[in-house]
């Protein structure tokens, strides 16, 4: 080998050795790197899992924050339908009081002068009863309390039957009705007494509003399409009334809201009662839309779906009890009324000696009622719901466990107006229910129930009572 | 600048010259690193500008025509080692026009530190685009090189005009037309 040769070579290690070195120093960089790569993603990941278990424990609070915050508001929900019912009772009780008495005055001989008073005092009272009722449909809707049927219903015969109720009050404004019914019947499901709640205000509202020409109702119903036998419904009530601007259109189904703070003055009313249509018909599924003119009328339709059904089969037929005139003497009955206020007391006893029940026992409670029945003999009770001691409901359902020849029929006389409470009357076993303010007319509708049902019954002791009257 | 930008270059004087070479202009170029690159890490822009220098010296070629020729051959590479980068473009114009929102986005995902070119369309058409490059680098003959190799990559033919925008380079407009 050369001298060159060997330079050459020296020359070619010297490289390798170089291109050896630099590629170990990248290498061991690389390593360098990548561990602290490694590092950086160990410590993101473990900052991402303590800021996810942070999320976790945030959110948890939240969840429990909320949940309490919904117990909360159910409690306080709660507290006020609680509240409203109380206040209700405590509401009526008086009122009763007052309606009943001035209708026991109304009977009674007065000057024309004081009967107008007296007409006023009933007036006066009953508009309260109704703003009573307004508010406590309100908030029960409110508080999402409200249920509705769904029970077959012929929606021309109820608009017919509405519509009647209203033509004479019409007729008293120089207004007329013109109702275009369809022929024949339109069977649905649905909650008539809703229904009937809605056309009436509607209806109402338009004979109030409108001082010449008349009100239009009409119906619309056509297959909803896609569907078998579901139908969309239109009902149309049209007036030439007073109508209303924009602006106040804008408001008027808003709560406590009128279209005018004067028309309080002008037309009476609380404002509730287009509130509570429509939340009624919202809760139908439905809506109900309002078109107007200032000076020229207003125009309500009420929209909603409803299936349609057919006519139910031979419903047995309930006897009509006609309202007959008091007939003094000829109560056939041992009556008994439960009730602690001695107002109401004196109330029905008096409206009971009107109708021709004399001789009628009194309990201050429950168990008072209780004792005296157990002696036998009481086959009539007016339960009031509320009493010390022992309340109405407790009272029936021990009543119905003695053993007696003749369960007396009982009806529960009561302030509540929750359709609740009627519920509960009739798990305990009560046979009829009369909210308070009591009229004579509807106390004596139950009474004759009441005693029909006894005497259907041909139970002995009904039928010795009434041989001991007919003796006597 | 980034390390893998270091090794592909080494790598195309290797290729292009002699592993020789890539000792002579490392030694040349008295670089602090010793040329000990990784395509992980980061190293000086003075270190590519120093090996640049040396290279032209050793080979007598402009700088401006080795840069363009790192750019042509970096496209090709980056092909081949990023090939997702480019799914599912179908020619030149579409990879270029997506440099900025598509290629870029996954060079941060690799390189979060990178320092990146910003490269605009101006106007783009079937037949021209126009593109706006701008970089603190004046690295303007590596993107020319580069927009070749793509057209190239598609088998296109195409005439590239640069037009600098200001004196040092760091804005300059690109109009390829397809021929």
């Amino acid at each position: 080998m050369t001298e060159e040769e060997q330079a050459q070579l020296q020359d070619q290690l010297l490289r390798y050795q170089k291109r050896y070195q630099r590629e170990k120093t990248a290498r061991k960089e690389a390593e360098v790197l990548l561990e602290q790569r490694s590092r950086a993603l160990y410590d993101a990941n473990f900052e991402l899992s303590t800021v996810a278990a942070q999320l976790e424990k945030i959110v948890e609070w939240r969840m429990a924050q909320l949940s309490e915050a919904l117990l909360k508001a159910e409690m306080a929900a709660k507290a006020k339908s609680e509240f409203l019912a109380v206040m209700s009772h405590e509401i009526r009780t008086p009122l009763n009081g007052v309606l009943g008495m001035a209708e026991l005055l109304s009977h009674s001989t007065l000057t024309a002068e004081q009967g107008e008073q007296v007409a006023t005092l009933q007036e006066c009272g009953t508009s309260l009863l109704a703003l009573i009722n307004d508010i406590l449909d309100l908030s029960k809707i409110d508080a999402g309390k409200l249920t509705l049927e769904q029970r077959p219903y012929n929606l021309y015969a109820l608009l017919d039957s509405v519509v009647n109720l209203f033509v004479p009050k019409a007729m008293e404004a120089g207004l007329h009705i013109e109702w275009q019914r369809p022929l024949g019947n339109a069977w649905l499901l649905g909650d008539a007494t809703r229904l009937r709640q809605i056309t009436s205000n509607l209806l109402s509202n338009a004979i109030k509003f409108t001082h010449q020409g008349g009100i239009t109702v009409t119906v619309g119903i056509e297959p909803l399409e896609d569907t078998f036998d579901m139908k969309r419904l239109v009902l149309v009530i049209r007036d030439t009334g007073i109508g209303m601007t924009q602006e106040q259109l804008g408001k008027v189904f808003t709560a406590f809201e009128q279209a005018d703070s004067t028309t309080t003055r002008r037309y009476g009313g609380t404002g509730l009662g287009l509130a509570i249509c429509r939340r009624l018909a919202e809760a139908m599924g439905g809506r109900i839309d309002v078109s107007s003119e200032h000076g020229v009328g207003s125009s309500f339709s009420v929209h909603w779906v409803a299936t349609e059904t057919s006519a139910p089969v031979a419903e047995v037929p309930v006897p009509v009890l006609a309202v007959e005139p008091p007939r003094p003497g000829v109560a056939p009955l041992s009556v008994m009324v439960a009730e602690d206020n001695t107002v109401n007391q004196k109330l029905i006893i008096k409206l009971l000696d009107k109708l021709g029940y004399r001789d009628v026992l009194l309990a201050g409670n429950g168990r008072q009622a209780l004792e005296r029945v157990s002696q036998g003999g009481v086959e009539l009770i007016l339960m009031d719901m509320q009493m010390p001691e022992m309340d109405g409901l407790d009272a029936t359902r021990a009543i119905r466990q003695l053993e007696l020849g003749c369960q007396p029929h009982i009806i529960a006389l009561t302030a509540n107006a929750f359709d609740e409470d009627r519920e509960r009357c009739q798990q305990a076993g009560m046979n009829d229910f009369l909210s308070k303010p009591v009229s004579l007319e509807r106390l004596s509708v139950a009474m004759q129930r009441g005693s029909s049902l006894l005497s259907n019954q041909q139970l002995p002791s009904a039928a010795g009572a009434a041989d001991t009257q007919a003796s006597a | 600048m980034k390390g893998v930008v270091f090794t592909e270059f080494l790598e195309m004087v290797e290729s292009r010259f002699s592993a020789d070479m890539v000792d002579d202009i490392i030694e040349d170029a008295g670089i602090k690193s010793g040329g000990a690159y990784t395509a992980v890490g980061s190293y000086p822009f003075a270190e590519m500008v120093a090996l640049v220098t040396a290279l032209s010296q050793r080979s007598g070629l402009e700088p401006q025509a080795l840069i363009y020729a790192f750019g042509h051959y970096l496209f090709g590479r980056f092909a081949l080692l990023y090939p997702y980068s480019i799914q599912g473009c179908s020619c030149a114009f579409m990879v270029l026009s997506n440099i900025e929102k598509h290629i870029h986005q996954e060079v941060q995902k690799l390189y979060p530190d990178a320092q990146l070119p910003h490269i605009e369309v101006l106007s783009s058409d079937e037949r021209c685009l126009s593109l706006l490059y701008s970089s603190p680098r004046c690295l303007a003959p590596l993107a020319s090189g580069l927009i070749q190799g793509a057209l190239d990559h598609f088998g296109e033919q195409g005439r590239i005009v640069a037009e600098p925008l200001n004196d040092d380079g760091s804005k300059v407009r690109f109009v390829v037309e397809l021929v």
